[in-house]
């Protein structure tokens, strides 16, 4: 069996702080990798990216960090949804996790949000190569 | 030697990540291959449209305000239902499409009539199934017998998959990851089969195993705990009870074809390992079912990496 990639636990929704509608200034959810055993191919430029996602329930801001090439970190950083991120707090951990150092791909079920994806695909393009 | 183009997009209400891969012999043509992946991608918009909006998808709507009426219907969308009823009509209800998950994210609850897109006066049958969906190969039409929802999400997805993996066979070598569910064309970029983990139901960032595959789609089925205090998440129905399934955590599918894979694993999901992993031998596939007490189950040509 391959040793498993870990990340750790994402931080808690801020107290107060993930009411529907409102702004904050902490992560919604986050999740970070952990650093590689074997090198995976390079990808992206190196800094922090943040985009916008909408969908009929409101807008989001996915926040992503990419260090060495890869997609470090992942965190949903501002949530103006009508309903509470809570609901997609999962999300930035399935991205994380989907990256794995020992084998080509991972599979495994996750949760849909189009805003969520919309604003992560629009933060990484702006990290392409 | 080897080189590789990547592109990811988001839909169907996941991340839709295409890469192709090249190895020494044959020098790559990145245009090329760009080309493919965006006519592959291109596949997963026109799914969502023909067979997974309710909304946008005017077909689909059509079918539940004409009741009795059949309704002409595009072709990936006829395919769509007609491989879902006919895993329904033989798992007797543990697959159907029209019973699927909760979908929250998506904003389409069954139980939240205002937020119907279908009109103010439809009224879903509670007792409608499978069971009253009638099928015409010949005009390829839709008759509901009664209102329902058909949800073709799982479907969907592997039907797309399906043909995006058809657009990019002259490139040997790819993989199609949406949201988890994979296709895996040829060799990786070691020139080996390319090696899959799968999630760990329980634990995020470990896997539970490892295949390696060739030319197989790999779909997983999971009902992953949240660690939120606000339970809203995503729930696999047990159509014959309306109840929660819990027979299984997780169900991976290898198989050919990406919607047959995707379709099998919600329907062993529900079945649990003995009778799921009867199914999946009946229709001749691979597979790993795991019990929320984690134990393993799997078909005997699995090859464990």
């Amino acid at each position: 069996m391959v040793a498993p990639v870990v990340p750790p636990a994402p931080a808690s929704a801020v107290p107060g702080g993930n009411a529907p509608g409102t702004a904050t200034t902490a992560p919604i959810a986050s999740a970070v990798a952990a650093q590689p055993e074997v090198a995976a191919p390079v990808k992206y430029k190196d800094g922090t990216y943040s985009a916008w996602g909408h969908c009929r329930h409101g807008d989001l801001e996915a926040t992503v960090e990419i260090k060495g090439g890869r997609i470090y970190a992942v965190s949903i950083s501002k949530c103006l949804t009508r309903y509470s991120c809570d609901v997609i707090d999962i999300l930035p951990g399935q991205a994380i996790a989907r990256q794995s150092a020992e084998v080509d791909i991972v599979t495994g079920a996750t949760q849909s949000s189009d805003a969520f994806y919309d604003a992560l695909v629009a933060a990484l393009k702006q990290a392409i190569l | 030697m080897s080189a590789a183009c990547v592109r990811s997009v988001a839909r169907m209400g996941t991340l839709v990540t295409i890469q192709v891969v090249g190895h020494g012999a044959n020098s790559p043509d990145e245009r090329e291959w760009a080309k493919g992946i965006d006519r592959a991608l291109a596949w997963f918009e026109r799914v969502e449209e023909d067979c997974s909006r309710f909304d946008a998808g005017a077909e689909l709507r059509q079918l539940s305000t004409r009741i009795g009426t059949p309704v002409p219907v595009n072709a990936l969308l006829f395919e769509a239902v007609q491989f879902a009823l006919a895993v329904a009509e033989e798992t007797d209800g543990a697959f159907d499409p029209t019973v699927g998950r909760r979908m929250e994210a998506r904003g389409f609850n069954r139980n939240d009539r205002s937020r119907q897109v279908l009109g103010p006066t439809f009224a879903l049958d509670e007792a409608a199934s499978f069971r009253d969906i009638r099928l015409d190969p010949d005009r390829r039409t839709i008759t509901l017998l009664r209102p329902l929802l058909l949800d073709l999400g799982a479907v969907a997805k592997g039907l797309a998959i399906d043909l995006a993996a058809r657009e990019l066979q002259p490139f040997q070598n790819f993989s199609i990851d949406a949201g988890g569910d994979l296709y895996l064309g040829g060799k990786n970029a070691g020139g080996q089969p390319w090696s899959v983990g799968i999630r760990h139901p329980r634990a995020p960032g470990d896997l539970i195993d490892t295949v390696r595959v060739s030319d197989l789609a790999v779909c997983t089925s999971g009902d992953y705990e949240r660690r939120s205090p606000v339970d809203a998440g995503h729930h696999i129905l047990d159509p014959r009870s309306g109840g929660s399934a819990t027979a299984a955590a997780s169900v991976t599918v290898l198989a050919p074809s990406a919607m047959v894979a995707d379709v099998l694993a919600t329907a062993a999901f529900v079945l649990g390992p003995a009778d799921g992993l009867q199914l999946l031998e009946r229709h001749g596939v691979d597979g790993l079912i795991v019990t929320p007490e984690l134990e393993r189950f799997s078909t005997p040509g699995m090859r464990h990496d």
